[in-house]
């Protein structure tokens, strides 16, 4: 059972994670650009 | 086609410089022939390549006799996949030097400008280095029956065209992989990562037609047939993609 | 029918993806839907997962991981038909929104092909004893994780370089030419395998079918919504370094 839980769980986390990656990568490079304009 | 380029060449070493001169005014499969022939004879004249390679072949071969298990039966059961894997890293320190001598003698940058299609360059090139690995591979079964006591009697004709196969494919990826990782950074570490999961197919049907003709198993049709296939799909690509390669 | 639905799933997600790499910029909106419809089918895939799908007899409830474990096939192979056909483009073109697909599809497609490799492990352990098993699909996943890291490798050391995206663009399709290859070497190196026989070819019961087939639609909607933020940054990013550059800083 624990290791249902981990499998499913270690799957939401890493595909969370990397979307939130992607978001804050993309958010911070906004940001300079329009710090810079 | 300037004369810059040529009065460069002029006063090039003559092992880069006079082939190329050659090798740019030609066609297609002449072009082949003779960066083929160029790096056959920089390869026989100064043995360097070669000798590194027979040396280090030596030296593996050696260490692993004293290191694995004596017993007669596992040897015969490992030699085959032991000796694919020792080709390997021999090929290894040759393919790392497949353009060396256009990157030292500055030659590269006449071939970029040769007005040919650059993919009879790469089939010259990669049918070089094939050669050097045939040779290397004969050095190394020798080394095998003698340090590790396999009778190569039985098997010599299924093993010596798995090793033909095999040099191709090892050939025309490593010669494509070597002059993209030219330019790169760390290319000691680049090469081995690039080449080694590609070329996997390689060393399991090498090692699996090798094994099974010293075990006096048939060969499977099948297994002939995608080693055939595999060499031709990459020496196709590394023809057709060497073009692009070149330019930068 | 199950399977046809994969597969529109998978042929439509592929081109939109494709499409959008065309004008990333411009037409990355359409990726909300895509983002919104990829959620509720994991909605569905989970709902069916814990109430629908039947408990197996032999392994028991840990089968279940089977639902998680088999939809991220798909993405991995995606991540390198991606990769192949942005190196294609970008080599016939030298446009960089191809090389922005290829990178995108291989970025993602190496988080699938890992997350396969941590979850086929952890259904190994309770199922058959061991962490790792030198099986088939197993072995294959690794070789294939090692053709996508040694091409991340590969952009991350030319980066900067003239050559990186051709480079690039050569060994994606190398490595995706080599994958058939490198199946059959390691089937032929097995002999035989320690895996689970496809239920597909035993025939699957068909709630489980349904539940799995559930699955992998999802997992390629959220494999197609990340590429596509993930080409959405380095659009910006290509944008970004263009402006600098003329600035002069």
């Amino acid at each position: 059972m624990a290791y249902l839980l981990a499998a499913y769980a270690i799957t939401a986390v890493v595909l969370v994670g990397y979307a939130l990656r992607i978001r804050a990568a993309r958010a911070a490079l906004l940001r300079s650009t329009q710090q810079r304009s | 086609m300037s004369t810059v380029p040529a009065s460069e060449a002029r006063s090039q070493p003559k092992a880069s410089g006079g082939g190329w001169r050659a090798a740019v005014r030609a066609p297609g499969p002449a072009v082949t022939r003779a960066v083929l022939a160029k790096d056959l004879l920089l390869d026989f004249r100064t043995r360097d390549r070669l000798g590194h390679m027979a040396v280090f072949a030596l030296l593996v071969v050696a260490l692993l006799s004293i290191v694995v298990p004596a017993s007669r039966t596992e040897r015969l059961a490992w030699s085959p996949a032991l000796l694919w894997v020792v080709l390997l890293f021999t090929s290894l320190l040759g393919l790392a030097r497949s353009f060396q001598s256009e990157t030292e003698g500055g030659a590269l940058a006449l071939l970029v400008q040769a007005p040919v299609d650059r993919g009879w360059v790469f089939l010259g090139k990669a049918g070089a280095n094939a050669v050097a690995l045939i040779g290397v591979e004969l050095w190394t079964g020798v080394l095998f029956s003698v340090f590790l006591d396999v009778d190569w009697s039985g098997a010599w004709r299924a093993a010596l065209v798995a090793g033909l196969l095999g040099a191709l494919g090892l050939a025309a990826l490593g010669t494509l992989l070597s002059a993209m990782s030219v330019a790169v950074r760390f290319r000691e570490f680049l090469l081995p990562v690039l080449l080694f999961p590609l070329v996997l197919p390689v060393l399991v049907l090498a090692s699996s037609i090798t094994g099974a003709a010293l075990a006096e198993r048939p060969v499977p049709a099948l297994w002939w047939g995608v080693f055939a296939l595999y060499d031709w799909v990459f020496v196709s690509l590394g023809y057709l993609v060497f073009d692009y390669v070149l330019e930068d | 029918m199950v399977s046809a639905l994969v597969t529109l799933s998978v042929l439509l997600a592929a081109g939109w993806v494709v499409w959008l790499s065309r004008d990333v910029e411009a037409r990355v909106g359409s990726a909300s839907t895509v983002g919104a419809a990829a959620l509720a089918l994991l909605a569905l895939w989970l709902g069916l997962v814990i109430g629908y799908a039947p408990i197996e007899q032999v392994q028991g409830i840990v089968q279940k991981i089977f639902y998680v474990h088999i939809p991220a096939i798909i993405p991995m192979y995606l991540g390198f038909v991606l990769t192949a056909v942005g190196g294609v483009g970008f080599l016939r073109t030298r446009r960089e929104s191809w090389d922005q697909l290829a990178a995108s599809g291989a970025e993602v497609g190496v988080v699938f092909c890992s997350l396969m490799l941590v979850v086929g492990p952890i259904w190994a352990k309770p199922v058959w004893g061991h962490w790792w098993v030198w099986d088939l699909r197993l072995t294959s996943t690794l070789v294939l994780w090692f053709i996508y890291v040694a091409y991340l490798f590969l952009r991350g050391l030319a980066f900067g370089s003239d050559a990186a995206k051709t480079f690039t663009s050569v060994y994606g399709i190398l490595g995706t030419a080599a994958i058939p290859f490198v199946y059959f070497a390691v089937d032929l190196a097995q002999g035989s395998t320690m895996h689970p026989s496809n239920p597909a070819r035993e025939g699957l019961p068909a709630e489980m079918g349904r539940t799995v087939g559930a699955g992998m639609i999802a997992f390629v909607g959220v494999f197609a919504w990340l590429v596509a933020r993930r080409m959405e940054l380095a659009a910006l990013e290509a944008r970004s370094l263009e402006a600098r550059a003329q600035r002069g800083t």
